[in-house]
């Protein structure tokens, strides 16, 4: 996403107030998604509110060589690297290969890992070995990756570029692409457990996984290359990958240890065990009855954080509202100018300018706090304009009758006018809320965990999009049921009154 | 001040560049029922709004019982000055609580039961306790002939009732002039009695009041004066007699003639 790329490099800009990095360190707070599937960072098969994969184990071993504690913080993978000048963290580590780019906004300790990437195919597909094979054909990559950069670099392959591998292997299942060129951990174990996929070819390219940090916290990044340095002397991060099935030839190169292996890679098997075989259709369900109560706690989350984002909506639109239709030439205009560029703007660009660019201006918002500022403000503008269609469904008699009774026009408005509508405006401020409901899967940008990253992550794990797709489905349309029928039950209500309303005005104009 | 409820003094209002009212000036006594008569678009209704102060006139005097708004020709430059337009818009909130206006449309609240359409008004304007602003509001429920209504909602109420109870909320306010704006127009025609009878009613009882209107026979029977307006000028004051038998103007007379065939 370039736009976020740019977005980024401002909010870069903007962030200039030094950090406090010469504190002693007693817990090292590291960011990543828990969405990254394995072997990376992923949720624990069996128990799914663990999270597990060999750069948590990595993460551990540093943690306990610098004798810390370790605190996780979750975030988007888009955003760890923004995230760590927000401050929530001090380290981010996911798969983060070290490049030009990224060296320009953060430092990277020496790589933890050293891997390449590889050419999956279907099982059968007995034409491609090589990159030169790809020439003319339809090639999937994730997006911004190595994978990518090498398959454009070689030419005339048509490339694809995904958010998500699971996505570039359904694609190549349906025949949409031909080959996958991922990182290789990616490879080994998605064709672990899908074996309708296999690796073909020789390793392409050479891809290097570091530790990002801010660019000030130089003390820290010795001690982080200290402690790697330390895990390679020991042999504890050869453990560590071989145990994750991850130790390789360049591995032996850049440890300059050709030792045979001697661990057995069980946290791979354990993996594998777990996800890869097919499960009887018994089974599934006892596996997402096992989710369901994960799957409740994001669904409350949803629910809180859109009830309190619709609360704020609805107070500060009825401000604007009034200010908009009362507030005289200059509130008003300022009052079409929120409108305008709230309505005109993306609201994940007003999620991230509140999340990532208010710090550095000495605000610092807790996700929680920020996500319902961010989805309140933003629905603010809305609910403003259903306000004003409100008060204009009513009479101009009414505001007549109360100020000829002797109310002031704050008096009016408040026992009159308002009243009515609100009544007007409660379907279509139920069904916003509807929509804010789902609006709400977006702030996982801004690292809070809610449902639909709860899906991905489920998902992601077990690369099962359906059933996990239909439960979080079913747990949305739960949510907003109640909404839907508080709405049609004020509809039938403003019906009746409407027509008792024809009735008595008879031949009214 | 001999009785003189209202005071209306060379009054000129003007929408865009339309003068609406010309130089209008007349007064009304206590206790008179006045009657305004003329062809749609002479102003009468803009008169009446500008004595309730819905809208304020641009030049001229005005005075509700001790209330007084006067637009010279120096505020009149200065009609920018927010300073005088906020004095002016006080007084006429004050002149507004004295003047009871009844409209053409029935604008009850209709998020309100009658009672509390009654009551509201007292109770926030003239901070009135709840318990005295019911009690006043259930006499004056009987006395507009619509005794148990109170809990009704204005939806359950005939056009007649409506207005009825529009009139009930005016007296509420305890008004020293009542303002009808056309109040029989929007009625069925066997609804119309039941309003006028109310008006003639108050008129017994004493209360000043004001009446734009097309019903002719209220108008000859009922009133004690009545005017003739066109073109945004006063053609006529006279009594019911004078002006529906021998107006001095052929002008009223061409109009009134019209309802005599």
């Amino acid at each position: 996403m370039k736009i976020e790329r740019y977005l980024f490099t401002f909010i870069f800009f903007l962030l200039s107030l030094p950090q406090l990095s010469s504190k002693e360190l007693k817990v090292l707070r590291w960011a990543a998604d828990a969405e990254s599937n394995a072997p990376y960072i992923f949720q624990d098969p069996k128990i799914p509110t663990n999270i597990i994969g060999f750069e948590v184990d990595i993460v551990n071993a540093i943690a306990e060589i610098l004798n810390v504690e370790t605190k996780f913080v979750q975030n988007q993978w888009d955003g760890l690297i923004p995230g760590l000048y927000r401050g929530d963290y001090d380290i981010a580590i996911n798969g983060l290969e070290i490049t030009e780019d990224r060296k320009k906004e953060v430092n990277f300790t020496n790589p933890y890992y050293i891997t390449h990437e590889q050419l999956v195919v279907l099982r059968g597909v007995n034409y491609i070995n090589s990159l030169s094979d790809l020439v003319g054909r339809k090639v999937g990559a994730l997006k911004n990756s190595l994978a990518e950069r090498i398959l454009r670099a070689k030419g005339g392959i048509n490339v694809l570029t995904y958010e998500g591998e699971v996505n570039a292997f359904v694609d190549m299942k349906n025949g949409r692409i031909e080959a996958v060129l991922v990182d290789a951990p990616i490879a080994i174990y998605y064709t672990a457990v899908n074996p309708e996929f296999v690796m073909v070819g020789q390793p392409i390219g050479e891809i290097s996984y570091g530790i990002a940090l801010r660019k000030q916290d130089t003390f820290l990044l010795n001690k982080l290359n200290w402690a790697i340095d330390k895990l390679r002397k020991t042999g504890k991060l050869r453990e560590i990958l071989e145990s994750w099935n991850l130790w390789n030839f360049m591995m032996e190169t850049y440890f300059d240890d050709f030792t045979p292996s001697n661990v057995p890679p069980r946290k791979y098997q354990y993996f594998v065990e777990a996800v890869g075989k097919k499960s009887e259709i018994a089974e599934r369900i006892n596996l997402y009855i096992k989710f369901l109560p994960v799957f409740f706690q994001a669904a409350l989350i949803t629910l809180g954080l859109s009830l309190l984002a619709m609360l704020l909506a609805i107070f500060v639109g009825l401000i604007i509202a009034l200010a908009r239709i009362y507030g005289g030439k200059i509130i008003s205009s300022l009052a079409v100018t929120y409108i305008e560029t709230i309505r005109g703007t993306p609201l994940l660009i007003q999620l991230y300018l509140i999340f990532y660019a208010l710090p550095s201006i000495g605000i610092k918002l807790s996700p929680f706090l920020a996500a319902i500022l961010g989805l309140g403000l933003n629905y603010a503008a809305y609910e403003a304009e259903v306000y004003r269609s409100g008060f204009f469904a009513i009479p101009r008699g009414q505001m007549e009758a109360a100020i000829s009774l002797g109310m002031t026009k704050f008096q009016a408005i408040w026992h009159i006018i308002l009243p009515q509508a609100i009544r007007i405006v409660i379907p279509p401020v139920t069904n916003d809320f509807i929509s804010l409901l789902k609006d709400s899967s977006l702030v996982s940008v801004i690292t809070m965990i809610e449902l639909t990253k709860v899906y991905n992550q489920i998902a992601s794990t077990y690369y099962d999009y359906l059933g996990t797709g239909i439960i979080t489905a079913i747990l949305y349309l739960l949510l907003g049921l109640p909404f839907i029928r508080i709405a049609r039950y004020f509809e039938r209500r403003l019906a009746i009154e409407r027509k008792g309303n024809q009735n008595i005005n008879g031949k009214v104009v | 001040m001999n009785g003189v409820v209202l005071e209306v003094r060379n009054i000129y209002k003007k929408f865009g560049n339309i003068e609406i009212l010309k130089n209008l000036s007349f007064s009304v006594q206590k206790g008179e029922l006045i009657s305004i008569i003329g062809r749609s678009g002479c102003g009468k209704t803009t008169l009446l709004r500008c004595i309730n102060c819905l809208e304020i006139f641009d030049y001229g005097y005005l005075r509700v019982g001790e209330i007084e708004i006067e637009r010279t020709n120096l505020n009149l430059a200065s009609k920018n000055n927010g300073f005088i337009e906020e004095i002016i818009e006080e007084k006429a909130q004050k002149i507004r609580q004295k003047v009871g206006m009844l409209f053409q449309n029935l604008n009850l609240f209709p998020h309100l039961t009658v009672l509390e359409n009654i009551t509201l008004a007292p109770i926030v304007v003239k901070k009135e306790p709840k318990e005295k602003a019911i009690d006043n509001a259930l006499k004056l429920l009987e006395k507009v002939g619509l005794k148990g209504y109170e809990n009704r909602y204005p939806y359950q109420l005939s056009g007649g009732q409506s207005q009825r109870v529009a009139i009930a909320r005016s007296l509420a306010m305890n008004p020293e002039i009542m303002l009808y704006d056309e109040p029989t127009s929007a009625l069925d025609p066997e609804l119309i009695g039941e309003v006028l009878n109310v008006m003639i009613d108050l008129h017994q009882e004493g209360m000043t009041q004001i009446v734009v209107t097309h019903a002719m026979n209220f108008a000859k029977s009922a009133s004690d004066y009545v005017m003739y307006m066109e073109n945004g000028e006063i053609i006529e004051i006279g009594k019911p007699e004078k002006i529906f038998g021998e107006p001095n103007d052929p002008r009223t007379e061409a109009y009134v003639r019209l309802f005599k065939e």
